[in-house]
Formats: structure tokens, sequence, C-alpha cells
């Protein structure tokens, strides 16, 4: 079996707080491959963010792993020290952020920015050939006029043009893995349309791995080959974008696709997830969606086991859209 | 004539210019004209009781500074607007100033738009007690009642902001506007920053609303779904004007501005499977420095002569149905 690029088994971050142990991310399974995008889906407080975080290594207290192989390459970054995985962030795996101002530094010239990135993963490489490379990246990103760009400060830019920089930044150094987290929720439609032609592009072209953390289902219709919803600290449902989308199996899935008012004809009610997501501090016992679910039985007051159908694997005991023959425990 | 009369709306910021400059203006040194930014430069709309208007646009396009001129929030530079036929804008009547209290305005962040400070109670019946809609001795009544509206529980009145959820925030931002009996709701990115199965909630509590409190919502947003299945009326902004204005299945059945049909086409969308075309390129011009004629010109793929020499004026396609494009009409303005 060739390995993934990246595979997650059983990631418990969990965040010691006075008001109790919040399990932020509490048994993540996720694998992605060369050249793929896998987004990751969940309201605000489902752990999507925290999971981002802990494959970089950028979880501090009071939050830690505290189980679970995060394999980059067959390699485990659980357990590396902060200066190993110094060096790999922004060289092995690099971030985007919702707010490209988390990457770019105000008072930093760009072409300073992106030659530092360089040069602090690879000493050998010269100032000039650094900044060759970072025009290159700002001409591979889309960026009018890089020559002059590469002058300015980060306020000198649009938000459209920054948020370029920043995937250009986490470009430079030819990254296995990107993890963008909402990249494109701040910008405009037409902009947002950019980016997303852009990633997938230039994913194809390098290989690179990406998990495209998103509230927004659309967006990750869009750009994901496949996607993963996250609910409470779980993934809750995994699978191909198109299964997922079109033949969603866990109640959560199907419940957010049905609440979009796209497709809805105009002026009807739409559909309501009720309730609102569970504090993390306080999760009911057994499946979490259980007391918002409208198949919920008292079966669900156990932990559904991970299931598996011809295409996805979910975590519910009665799955919308399955023949209950095609579906098989996973051992 | 209309429930909602909104004619020539205009908004010019400038700033005034330093001490230096005035003075080297005064001495003719420099010319002392401060740089102006047109947020507005033309919005007219009308609607009728019970409808809704969605307004859609990229940022910068002047749709909030809309929302903030109906809101009486921002004076507008030049133009009116007519709620029930009163004047809001210049409220030189006591029947006006009611009118412009009849026009309330739900913010994106209902957390900034509340006062941390504030038990739920107050931030509900500090504008109606001050402005004498509602008597002190009714207060406990008024807000258990427009709790009661937004599906929450009245004993939440002696909470704070800070002690609720996003969802529950933006509910209560609802009932404190319910609070002044208002007859138009500003709607301003309103589910913007919801979770999406939370959006759904508060959309179908718009739509309640409506139904039984007969009122008339401007619903702004970037959201192309959410407006469509809100709306009666839709107009598209762009750098300070409408280039395309019509009822809501027309416009999205057919739309007629190149910039209406980009916005369509690139709103995600759960159908757009992993779509391969190029997006429409380039931003939004600066409003300090737009370009010469039609201002979408650079961005078009249909641009021709004429748009990059003049600017297209709204005109009626249909009825009913405006646009701004010289595919479509051969009318033109000066900006």
């Amino acid at each position: 079996m060739t390995r993934e690029l990246l595979e997650i088994s059983g990631l418990k971050t969990h965040f010691f707080t006075r008001g109790g142990v919040a399990r932020a991310v509490d048994g993540l399974d996720l694998q992605v491959g060369r050249g793929q995008i896998v987004a990751l889906v969940g309201e605000s407080g489902s752990g999507k963010t925290v999971a981002g975080f802990s494959i970089l290594g950028l979880v501090s207290a009071p939050g830690r792993i505290t189980e679970g192989r995060i394999l980059l390459n067959g390699q485990d970054l659980v357990g590396k020290s902060d200066a190993e995985m110094a060096r790999i962030r922004g060289d092995r795996i690099a971030m985007i952020f919702q707010d490209p101002m988390m990457t770019l530094n105000p008072v930093l010239r760009i072409d300073d920015q992106m030659i530092e990135t360089i040069r602090i993963h690879d000493r050998k490489v010269s100032k000039v050939e650094a900044r060759r490379r970072a025009l290159e990246a700002l001409r591979e990103v889309g960026i009018p006029a890089p020559e002059a760009r590469l002058r300015n400060y980060p306020h000198e830019l649009s938000g459209g043009m920054r948020q370029r920089v920043a995937i250009a930044i986490a470009l430079l150094n030819k990254p296995d893995l990107i993890i963008a987290d909402e990249p494109t929720t701040a910008l405009d439609v037409t902009i947002q349309a950019q980016i997303l032609y852009l990633i997938r592009k230039l994913c194809e072209e390098h290989g690179t791995g990406f998990i495209w953390i998103t509230h927004d289902l659309g967006v990750a219709a869009e750009i994901a080959n496949r996607i993963a919803v996250m609910y409470a600290g779980r993934i809750v449902e995994e699978g191909p974008t198109d299964a997922v989308l079109d033949r969603p199996h866990h109640p959560y899935t199907e419940g957010l696709i049905r609440s979009l008012p796209e497709g809805q004809p105009r002026g009807a009610a739409l559909f309501q997830i009720p309730g609102m997501t569970p504090s993390l501090l306080n999760l009911p016992e057994g499946c979490p969606f259980r007391p918002r679910c409208h198949r919920a039985s008292e079966a669900c007051r156990a932990m559904p086991p991970e299931r598996v159908s011809a295409e996805t694997r979910f975590r519910c005991f009665h799955p919308a859209n399955a023949a209950e023959g095609a579906l098989h425990e996973l051992s | 004539m209309s429930f909602l009369e909104i004619k020539g709306l205009k908004k010019t910021f400038s700033t005034r210019p330093d001490l230096i400059a005035r003075g080297l203006g005064a001495l003719g040194l420099r010319n002392s004209t401060s740089p102006a930014v047109h947020a507005v430069r033309e919005f007219s709309a009308s609607l009728e009781r019970g409808e809704v208007l969605g307004l859609i646009g990229e940022s910068g396009c002047g749709k909030s500074t809309v929302a903030r001129m109906l809101a009486g929030i921002t004076r507008p530079t030049a133009g009116r607007v007519l709620l029930d036929g009163h004047d809001v804008i210049a409220r030189d009547t006591p029947e006006a100033r009611a009118a412009a209290l009849d026009i309330q305005m739900i913010f994106q962040d209902a957390a900034a738009a509340m006062n941390p400070r504030y038990r739920i109670f107050d931030i509900i019946t500090e504008a109606p007690l001050y402005h004498g809609r509602i008597k002190p001795s009714q207060a406990r009544d008024k807000v258990a009642e427009v709790l009661e509206a937004v599906s929450m529980s009245p004993d939440v009145a002696d909470r704070y902001p800070h002690q609720f959820s996003g969802g529950q925030r933006q509910r209560i931002g609802i009932a404190r506007a319910l609070a002044m009996q208002p007859k138009l709701l500003i709607c301003d990115e309103s589910v913007a920053a919801l979770d999406v199965s939370i959006q759904a909630q508060v959309i179908n509590l718009f739509m309640e609303l409506r139904e039984k409190f007969g009122l008339t919502y401007v619903f702004i947003s970037h959201d192309l779904s959410v407006v469509r299945h809100l709306s009666d009326r839709v107009a598209i902004m762009y750098l300070g004007e409408i280039v395309e204005a019509a009822p809501a299945a027309e416009l999205f059945a057919h739309p007629e501005h190149p910039y209406t049909r980009a916005l369509m086409t690139q709103n995600p969308s759960l159908k757009n499977r992993a779509r391969r075309h190029a997006p429409l390129a380039g931003e939004v011009p600066s409003p300090l420095d737009p370009p010469q004629g039609c201002y979408f010109n650079p961005r078009c793929r249909q641009a021709m002569e004429v748009c990059r020499a003049h600017h297209p004026a709204l005109a009626a396609l249909r009825a009913g149905h405006e646009a701004a494009c010289f595919l479509h009409s051969t009318s033109r303005t000066n900006p």
C-alpha cells in the first residue's frame, strides 16, 4: 500500500481549563494524498481549527495533544521538539490564515518577509537567489507588477492581494502540505473565485496536499476532492465530494445541506437543525449530535462506531440515504 | 406612491484639508480642494409595504453606506427618503420624525452593536423608553413580547450580551429593533457571521416576522443565494451605483449586466463541483479614482469602445428590469 502524504489517526487535542477538560479534537482520523484537497467542514466550536493547529504543532497551554499520531511522509510529528517543528513549519507544512495579516509582518516590506522565509530554512540560498524565487512566487499567484509589489508594505495592498502574498509565502519552500483556515471567508465573491481557481491549479501543478478548513459547503464543493465534516471534535462523515454532498449518510451533514437556501423554492421555510452546537465542556453522552437529531433513538446514548458505505465513512446508528445491508461496521 | 421611495441618494466623503494645505491653498500655491470619495453616487429605489429589497455588492460598492443613510446614521449629501410619504432625512414635521423611528437597523456584528455592560432588558428598552414608544410600566411586558417573537425565553432579560452565542445575540438584536414597533428593517449582512445551521434559523425568523408584523425589509448581503431566497426585488451595486435592478425571480432567471452574470457564476455553489473556467479578473477599482467610462469596463470581457468612453445610465430593458450597460441600451450619463 502506498503511503498517503498525511495520515492522522486517533488524534486527541484537549484543553485543560479551570472549567474542565475541553475535548476540542477527540479522536480524529484523516488522510490527505499528494495533490489532493480535503475540505474540513464544520461550524464554530467543531474543532476544525484546533485540528489544523495540532498538525502544525501550534497548540499551546492549556491545550496539548494527548493521543494519536500525525504521520507526514511516514514520519510522526507528535512528540517532535519545538525546534524540530519550527524547521518543518514553513518548509514541509505551510499555513494560510483567514486574515493574511496573521502571516504578514506590517513593518517589513514584502521582499524582506519572503527572503526571510526562504533563508531561515536554507542558509545556503543567497539573498539574490531568494529574491528571485520570491518574485517567481508572486508571479505564480497572479500578482500584477510583482517587481513593484516586492517593495511594498502589506498595508499598501488590497485584501485580495495580501491573501495572494500570504499564499505565495506558503508556496515559497514548496511544502508537501498546506493547511488553509478559512482563507477566502473575508474576501469578496469575485476575489474568492480567483483564489479558489489559483489554489486548484497550484495543487495540481505541484502535487501539494491541501487541508482547506471552512464552514462554507459551497466553497468546499468547488475546491475539494474529499470532504470531511466535523462535529464536536470528531469527523462524523468523510468521503469524496460528490458522495458526501449528494448522498450524505450522517443526519448532521444532511441537515447542513438542507438548511442552505440554495436550491430551495424562493421564500420557503428553510430546514432548521434545532438547537446549537454543544459546549465542548459539557458534551452529551453518546453521539454528541443526539439532542439535535431528528433520527436519534435510545441506541444513540452510546457513541456510534465508525461505519463505511461504498463511498464514505461516517459515525451514525441511523444513517440517511443508505440501504442497511450496504453498510459495515469498521473493525 | 410606494411605501418606501428612495430618490437620488448620494453620499460623498471628503476630508478637510489640514492647516498647511489650507495655508498653501489660501496663498494660491496649492489647489485646496481635497479628494472626495463618492461612496454612493446615485441610488434610487422604491418598495411596497411588506416587500423585501435585496442589495448585493462587493466591498466598497456603497451598500452599507446606503443602509446607514436609510437608518439615519449617516447623513446623505443629497437625495430624499420617503417612508409612507414622510421625508425621514429632513425630518421637518412631527410625523416625519416619528416615521424616521419606524426604520430600525440590524447589524452584522450584534455583539459590537450592544453595550456589554447593559443587561438585555436595558438593551431592548433603552430606545423605546427614550422615544416614548412605551411607558416604564409596560417595559417588562414589552421585553417578554419581543423576546418571544424571536423565540427566546423572557428569563434572558437579566443577563448580559456576553452570555449568549452569536446566533442568540443576533436574535436579541432583532428583538431590540422590534421593540420600536418598526415598519422598515434594514439588515446589513445580518446573517453573514452566523454558522450555517444558525443562519437558516435566523432567515426563517426574518420571514416569520415579515408575515406577523407586516414588516418591509432592505436586506443587504454578499450572499446571492440568501438574497434570492428572501427578496422580492434585487439591486446589484458596483462602485457606488446600481448596475442592475429587477424583481428577484426575473433577475436570477435573466441576469443582463456582465457583472451580475459574473457574480452568479462565481458565487460558491453546491452544484459547481471542481470548476475549471477562469474567474473574473481584477478587483473593484478605488472609488477615489474610478476608471473612465463604465466603471466595470476594465474587468468586463464584453467591453466595447463605447464602454471606455462613456458612462452607461440605468435604463429599463423590460417592465421592472433595469440595467446600466451598453450591451443593452445606449443611454448614457455623466458620472
